[in-house]
């Protein structure tokens, strides 16, 4: 019977779960930190379409041979320009524009996999997830990344906090607000690609939005709340591949249900008691 | 005090989508004034402080702030309530420095200066003792000044504010008032946006009627008239004198 | 008031006409046109084993494309038409073909004989990949003859001198492939291969069965799989690994496994060609030589 210390140490000895610990704590550390403004600007939906978006430039790197991160990186940049025009010019509702740009991006990477000349490569390995087959090259590439994504957050910190806290006042300071919206969703969207690896596509939103959400019920200011959420970011990575490893079961699931269940029990924590004991007052709306 | 006014409009046209908002605006508002920028709902208030400060361009019109081209880095403002974020975990330092980005410019970080600047405007404003507080945790009135705050953090000489008073109870209304007319005696011209007619009646030396096009501005005793009233509220008024007071009755 | 070019009691008669030359378009089939008789294979390796049957009497087609893997495949409406018009299909079956079998089973026409050679050989078989034992192979190949000369009478003569040809062949494979393996020291005869593949070709000649990445392609390797897999790498002593050209994305994991103990990586072919290997004969003799080379009985 392994003793407590043996059974925390054992996965860590096997360069493979070094990699994918690496690889899935890089990624929630960057998505963390972005995804603050994604909760806090209410843009989940966004989170979510841009990865799938991504998908595209995925497909379309493979069929053509190219660097994956790097097809991926430009279908999301360039399907956030055109949610971006489409909603901006007041034709269509931003949950409108997005959810059609999505589609069609990710109904557009299914038929380029489809098409694919090259049977032997499996996308569904960038839709789910493959932590445990990253290279040291994807480390450096995920690190190279994400260090240029909180580089930026760090330099136009001020900028993303007016433009989120309250837009109007942002444009009469002097501020692009558009452009800082643009340049937020190009965030998204490198998180995206850093994550392709780790969690795949479908769970990227989860890795920008629960740990942030978390944060959000503990935080009282916005650095506290970024340094919270990549702490359960890292805590979910660390935890989840506990899970994996010693259950045989999907890394990625277990990051992300990892992340799911601190979340509830720092609900619970917070509100609990009011929210089970409690009916909810009429509020006379 | 110069000749110089705070705030030129002349013949300002502005709207939306070929919807004309505000047609032939034209007024002056002099240097030191506590001015009411009255009218009803949808009269074209937001949309001229909008476009006063440059976010929303003007179709035709010149606009000049203490005779120069308008900077709207140099305007303090305080934009309407709604469109604020209050689940946002920021305290009301936070929002005051807000108000020394403009001087920043991209890049470049508050520094001790801005720091203190932020606290001057909170002090201004009665709020100091809260700088640490989550905007959250501040009462409808507290956060009211905090957001003038951030308008004084600007230094600004002019100060155009959208609907202050909206939702505030009747003691809250009177504190921010009493802050314009303090701000007034230190020099500052203010240009309040507001649809509460009787306070601007009572508390206020200038107004500017608007309904899409200027009914009529100057000095409130001067053009506080039942004719300026029907033309700017139309069906909108119900006109009950009772010692001066006037109530507005869509 | 625009004037109509048909009155309005032409109308009905017109579309009527129209409806009779559609029907008449589609009921022409594209007929026999062929020179041979039409097969359809569900693998690359069974058309290449048929077509070695069926020389130029026949055209045999594979439904999954070469370098595709036959346990991942998503029918096609290409691949859909193919099957409706063939009068002789030939599967593995045993779970090989997953879903495309229910499309194949759908969609044959009610004439055509379906041959599942799989099943026929060996019907409670667990790993389907028979083929890998040139022995079972041999029975594919009659089978395919046997199936042939059904549906083709008169070519019986034909396809059983090829087959007979083909036999010799199989049983050349079969000796290359034991002194392939004789060569290899006995404590070095094991297999780690990327998927569960090479059950039939590791009883035939021997070799140890260490462990599989996966036991299917669709499969996801999980931490602990890798963990265990690593482990029996390790105290079996086992020489290289194995990856198989369809199966890039298990392929990295095991790869970046064996770089980790220092292991080389070579290849071994399973369920589909390459460019460079495209018959069966090819692929089996490359496995040979891989198998000698890299589990250490020299060149």
């Amino acid at each position: 019977m392994l003793s407590i210390a043996d059974a925390l140490a054992e996965p860590w000895r096997l360069e493979f779960m070094q990699r994918a610990l690496l690889a899935t704590a890089l990624a929630s550390a960057t998505a963390s930190v972005v995804g603050c403004y994604v909760v806090l600007r209410g843009m989940a939906f966004l989170g979510d379409a841009l990865p799938h978006a991504a998908f595209s430039g995925v497909a379309a790197a493979f069929l053509l041979g190219g660097n994956v991160y790097l097809g991926g990186a430009v279908a999301a940049a360039l399907s956030s320009l055109l949610m971006g025009l489409l909603g901006r010019r007041g034709l269509l509702k931003h949950d409108t524009a997005v959810g059609v740009v999505l589609a069609m991006a990710f109904a557009l990477g299914l038929l380029l996999a489809s098409r694919r000349a090259n049977y032997a490569v499996n996308l569904s390995s960038f839709i789910f997830g493959s932590p445990l087959a990253v290279s040291w090259g994807d480390i450096w590439a995920v690190a190279a990344i994400g260090g240029g994504v909180l580089a930026l957050v760090a330099l136009f910190w001020k900028e993303l906090l007016v433009t989120t806290y309250d837009p109007a006042m942002a444009a009469a300071l002097g501020i692009p607000v558009a452009m800082v919206e643009q340049g937020l969703m190009l965030a998204v969207a490198l998180c995206a690609v850093v994550a392709l690896k780790a969690v795949g596509i479908v769970l990227v939103m989860a890795l920008l939005v629960v740990p942030a959400a978390t944060a959000q019920l503990l935080a009282r200011s916005l650095p506290a709340m970024m340094a919270m959420a990549v702490g359960v970011g890292l805590l979910s990575s660390l935890l989840g591949l506990y899970t994996a490893y010693y259950a045989d079961v999907s890394p990625s699931a277990s990051v992300v249900l990892t992340a799911a269940a601190l979340f509830f029990l720092v609900l619970l924590g917070r509100r609990g008691p009011r929210l089970l004991l409690r009916r909810a007052p009429w509020t006379g709306r | 005090m110069s000749g110089v006014p705070a705030l030129l409009v002349e013949d300002l046209w502005a709207g939306y989508d070929g919807h004309i908002a505000l047609e032939s605006v034209s007024f002056v508002i002099e240097e030191g004034c506590l001015a009411g920028l009255v009218g009803p709902n949808g009269s074209g208030k937001s949309t001229l402080l909008r476009a006063i400060l440059g976010l929303h361009r003007p179709w035709r019109g010149l606009v000049l702030v203490f005779g120069r081209p308008a900077d709207r880095r140099q305007m303090g403002y305080m934009p309407q309530v709604e469109v604020a974020d209050w689940a946002m975990p920021i305290t009301a330092l936070d929002v005051a420095l807000m108000g020394r980005y403009g001087r920043l410019g991209l890049l470049r970080r508050p520094g001790r200066r801005d720091r203190e600047k932020a606290m001057e405007a909170l002090d201004r404003v009665g709020m100091a003792h809260k700088a640490r507080c989550r905007l959250q945790e501040l009462s409808g009135g507290e956060q009211r000044r905090v957001l003038i705050a951030r308008a004084l953090a600007q230094e600004a000489r002019l100060l155009l504010l959208d609907e202050p008073f909206a939702g505030l109870d009747a003691p809250a209304q009177h504190e921010l008032l009493h802050l314009f007319q303090g701000l007034r005696g230190e020099g500052r011209t203010l240009l309040v946006a507001t649809h509460d007619l009787t306070c601007v009646a009572t508390h206020f030396d200038h107004a500017v009627f608007l309904n899409r096009r200027v009914v009529a501005f100057g000095p409130t005793g001067e053009v506080l008239n039942e004719d300026v009233l029907q033309k700017t509220f139309q069906r909108h008024l119900l006109l009950v004198r009772e010692g001066g007071i006037y109530a507005e009755h869509s | 008031m625009r004037s109509s070019a048909i009155s309005r009691g032409q109308a009905p008669l017109s579309y009527f006409v129209c409806l009779l030359m559609i029907l008449g378009i589609i009921s022409c089939r594209p007929g026999g046109g062929g020179d041979g008789l039409r097969v359809v294979a569900t693998t690359p390796i069974i058309a290449d084993l048929a077509q070695a049957v069926a020389g130029d009497r026949a055209d045999v087609i594979s439904l999954i494309p070469a370098g595709a893997d036959p346990h991942t495949f998503e029918m096609e409406p290409s691949v859909i038409r193919q099957v409706a018009k063939a009068r002789l299909i030939l599967a593995n079956g045993l779970g090989l073909e997953g879903h495309l079998m229910e499309g194949v089973m759908a969609n044959k026409a009610s004439d055509a004989i379906l041959v599942v050679l799989g099943e026929r050989l060996a019907p409670n078989a667990t790993d389907p990949h028979l083929w890998l034992d040139p022995s079972m192979a041999s029975g594919y190949v009659r089978e395919i003859a046997r199936a042939l000369a059904e549906v083709d009478p008169e070519g019986a003569p034909f396809y059983q001198e090829r087959e007979r040809a083909f036999q010799e062949r199989l049983q050349e494979l079969d000796r290359f492939l034991w002194e392939q393996v004789a060569a290899v020291p006995s404590e070095n005869r094991k297999l780690v291969a990327t998927h569960a593949a090479f059950h039939w070709l590791a009883q035939r000649y021997g070799l140890r069965e260490v462990g599989y990445l996966v036991t299917g392609p669709e499969e996801e390797p999980g931490a602990g799989t890798i963990a265990t897999l690593r482990e029996r790498i390790l105290t079996e002593m086992v020489p290289a690994v194995f990856v198989e050209p369809q199966l890039e994305a298990e392929d990295r994991v095991l790869a970046s496994l064996a770089s980790e103990l220092g292991l080389p990586v070579c290849t071994l072919y399973s369920d589909a060609f390459t460019k460079e290997v495209a018959s069966y004969l090819a692929m089996m003799e490359f496995n040979g030589r891989e198998l000698r080379r890299c589990l250490g009985g020299g060149r």
